[in-house]
């Protein structure tokens, strides 16, 4: 009989720290969600450092989907763009200053609209009409750049670069390079990117940069 | 007697894996449901107070044009009642303005009601998708919308979501996620 009793509680037991693994292995995953458990590299190699940055579980580039639309935003540190034009394994510090001294002054983004299940441009998704599909194009191509700020603590701050670059029927998506005035923004504050949509009518899309994600970017390595 | 307690011992054993197997499965093959007073997350979406503090101003603006161009209209029909011998060359400019006061008056009522139709289907456009994010992310396979209107006659208050949901939906708009 007493063999019975220490297998019961075997079976019991092991039931039980199969149950606690369960809670552990889920506490872990919401934390990493949250964004508490990422450890920030201190600096990284320049095809390190554009993959770190493009990742968006480092919480620098964001998206989100309404329907059947991705909205996907890009902040561009000076020295990405610096990684982007040299196009080289090392970068030595003098030819990366070299590159930031031309990026100096503005807040550089990517926005991206693209269409998931798209087989065509996406300025042709759910269109009625030739004369809509026009209007897409003049919207993209001028207009849509009022639509678009950013909100910090009470000020709306223009996009003042703007340049739309088509894919045609290549890929469903829309790419839109955008800069704005750096002396205008404090990256230690709270940001919230603003594009009122008008091209798909989805309302307001935002995303919100908070100061410690835009202010713990790793370094770039140089030689 | 121990062959007896042996046999005891085995199926007693047997019973408890079983036991315990059924119990593993059926935790895995349960639903996860939560509900959410629809009114309540509506009402407190940031989108939809935007959306209509948007629309107020829209139609405080289209508002004060209609009275400024009532009361010209009360000016020029002072005017003309103050005149002895009115002529009709007189009467047509109160006529021009008149109808032009209509033709806004019916133009902004569309046009309101338009406005109105295309902010409720952004805002539950958004909405819905954010509820579904939120199902997914926390691995719902329903949540149920009770709106008081006798579709969800009752739900334990553990699984209300209400709450929960108002705050990542605010979250993902605001795109902090």
């Amino acid at each position: 009989m007493k063999s019975f009793f220490y297998i019961t509680a075997f079976i019991f037991l092991f039931t039980a720290c199969n149950k606690s693994q369960t809670t552990s292995e889920s506490k872990e995953e919401s934390s990493r969600e949250q964004g508490e458990a990422v450890k920030i590299p201190a600096s990284l190699d320049p095809l390190e450092y554009v993959k770190w940055v493009s990742n968006e579980q480092n919480g620098v580039s964001k998206s989100k989907t309404i329907d059947e639309v991705k909205y996907l935003l890009q902040y561009k540190p000076h020295d990405y763009l610096a990684c982007m034009e040299l196009k080289k394994d090392t970068v030595n510090k003098s030819e990366v200053e070299k590159k930031e001294q031309e990026f100096k002054g503005m807040l550089y983004f990517d926005f991206k609209i693209h269409i998931p299940n798209g087989s065509a441009e996406f300025l042709k998704y759910n269109i009625s009409s030739t004369t809509e599909y026009q209007q897409r194009v003049t919207y993209c191509s001028f207009s849509m750049q009022y639509d678009i700020s950013i909100v910090q603590n009470k000020d709306t701050i223009p996009c003042t670069m703007y340049l739309f670059e088509r894919a045609f029927d290549v890929a469903p998506e829309g790419t839109f390079l955008l800069g704005f005035d750096e002396a205008a923004l404090d990256v230690n504050k709270e940001m919230t990117f603003v594009f009122s949509d008008r091209l798909f009518k989805k309302g307001a899309i935002k995303f919100t940069f908070a100061p410690k994600v835009l202010n713990n970017i790793p370094k770039l390595k140089t030689v | 007697m121990k062959g007896k307690n042996t046999g005891l011992v085995v199926a007693l054993v047997l019973l408890n894996l079983a036991l315990g197997s059924w119990l593993v499965f059926n935790k895995k093959n349960e639903k996860k449901i939560g509900y959410v007073f629809i009114q309540e997350v509506f009402n407190d979406f940031d989108m939809k107070k935007e959306m209509e503090i948007k629309f107020k101003h829209t139609q405080s603006v289209r508002q004060r044009i209609l009275d400024s161009l009532g009361f010209e209209l009360k000016v020029m029909d002072k005017n003309l009642q103050a005149m002895k011998n009115v002529k009709p060359e007189d009467v047509h400019p109160l006529k021009v303005r008149e109808e032009e006061f209509i033709a806004k008056k019916k133009q902004y009522t569309q046009d309101d009601a338009v406005m109105s139709k295309q902010f409720d289907k952004q805002i539950i456009a958004q909405l819905n998708q954010y509820v579904k994010d939120y199902g997914k992310e926390k691995g719902y396979d329903y949540v149920l919308g009770n709106d008081g209107n006798g579709s969800l006659m009752y739900a334990s208050e553990a699984d209300n979501l209400t709450k929960e949901v108002i705050q990542y939906i605010n979250d993902k708009y605001k795109g902090v996620k």
